[in-house]
């Protein structure tokens, strides 16, 4: 017990540069442990002191490097989400019956009916394939450390462009897909409604052709 | 209040501190971190330039420690802790250690980004230095210094305590205030990190005895 206060007593007087008391001094007149715990102290105090200017000159940086990167926030699906319901509005708006016919109005309505479904089931999907294509876009590298002093302004919107650029990169992937998923299910409609014949003008659904 | 004894300009003349002059064009690797502060307050990028290159290593090593080993998160927050170091380096209390300033921006952000992730490292391993492949830190040179037996020994906060105590030669006032502890909190980290890595030392040192017998058995056989 009196050892482990004479040996806080030591650190105390190493980190507070505070001579020691006149007890723990006679103590370790004495002890030897005690002395030898004094003694190593001091040396690793030196030793660390010697060894830091090394230390710190390799730089653990590491510059260039592609690693996985955990899936952003969810205002990134957020994001996407709401550009594939304008794109989906657009879609929609173009392949309304601006001045149907009677006889084209059952067609038409099949048309916007099923392009509104599949629109429906590609965002469901895209949806649920957003994570795994956010996680597989690398992270861009970190700019020049030496240039925040001389550029302070840039470097910063270099530090923030980062996460933007790989956002904006995400996005711009997920707007590709989005094209493409499109493109590929008005394909199928096309296909689909070409294969189907067209019902009598009677039997059609009064609800779903109501403005 | 009372305003500080030493003169700035901002036009690139030398500035007066106290009975010292520091001329712009004067070499600022010879010059004290604290006077380069003053220098970068003035406006001069290069004095601030020179801050970075003293600061960033041991920055780096610090949050990667704090940081449980993830280098990217150590290097953003290194990235944005010497950002905001020049942002606000007009706000800049020279009374105080411009490394006690600096490493207190960086441990806030760091405890910031860990309770923000806290998740994420709680659920990853500790990530292998040696996975990284060749750009990953060099530590083949390591091997004889202590400071890499106490980056894999010491807790983050021993280690930090250590660091800013015997890298940064700061006072144990001074790590209290970056670390947010008490005094005696601060004392007592030491305390156990250094009994921590007392027995390496001796280890260190027989090894070193052993390199030294080996090479005067060597000198005699020739």
């Amino acid at each position: 017990m009196k050892r482990s206060l004479a040996k806080w007593y030591v650190s105390r007087s190493m980190d507070l540069n505070k001579p020691l008391p006149t007890w723990v001094a006679n103590s370790i007149d004495r002890d030897s442990s005690l002395r030898n715990h004094m003694e190593v102290d001091r040396i690793l105090a030196a030793r660390l002191r010697h060894d830091a200017a090394s230390w710190s000159a390799g730089d653990p940086c590491l510059q260039n490097r592609k690693v996985a990167v955990p899936c952003p926030s969810q205002s990134c699906g957020r994001l996407w989400l709401a550009i594939s319901a304008i794109v989906l509005f657009a879609v929609v708006w173009q392949l309304r019956p601006t001045a149907p016919n009677p006889p084209d109005l059952v067609h038409q309505t099949a048309i916007a009916k099923a392009s509104w479904r599949m629109g429906r089931q590609l965002t469901e999907r895209l949806s649920r394939e957003s994570r795994k294509t956010i996680a597989a876009i690398p992270v861009l590298p970190t700019p020049d450390l030496g240039t925040i002093a001389k550029t302070p302004v840039e470097a910063t919107s270099r530090f923030y462009g980062r996460a933007l650029g790989t956002l904006h990169h995400s996005v711009k992937t997920e707007q590709q897909q989005l094209v493409n998923g499109f493109r590929r299910s008005l394909i199928q409609v096309a296909d689909q409604i070409k294969r189907e014949p067209t019902l009598p003008s009677g039997q059609h659904d009064t609800k779903s052709s109501s403005p | 209040m009372t305003r500080p004894h030493h003169e700035f300009n901002t036009n690139g003349n030398p500035y007066r501190d106290g009975s010292k002059w520091i001329s712009p064009h004067t070499n600022l690797l010879s010059i004290e971190p604290n006077d380069l502060a003053r220098l970068a307050k003035t406006g001069s990028p290069s004095a601030f330039a020179e801050l970075v290159r003293r600061y960033r290593p041991g920055l780096l090593r610090v949050l990667e420690k704090r940081l449980h080993g993830h280098v990217d998160d150590a290097e953003d927050i290194a990235q944005e802790t010497l950002t905001r170091a020049w942002q606000k380096i007009r706000s800049f209390d020279e009374r105080y250690r411009f490394a006690t300033w600096l490493y207190t921006i960086a441990i806030r952000l760091a405890i910031d980004k860990g309770r923000r992730r806290k998740a994420i490292y709680l659920a990853a391993d500790p990530v292998d230095q040696t996975s990284l492949g060749p750009q990953a830190f060099d530590r083949r040179d390591d091997s004889h210094n202590l400071w890499a037996t106490a980056h894999q020994v010491l807790s983050s906060s021993g280690y930090t305590a250590l660091w800013l105590r015997y890298g940064e030669d700061l006072s144990v006032t001074e790590i209290a205030k970056v670390l947010g502890k008490t005094k005696v909190g601060v004392r007592v980290t030491l305390h156990r990190a250094r009994q921590t890595l007392a027995p390496h030392l001796l280890k260190f040192m027989e090894h070193e005895e052993n390199l030294q017998r080996d090479v005067a058995a060597r000198g005699e056989n020739r």
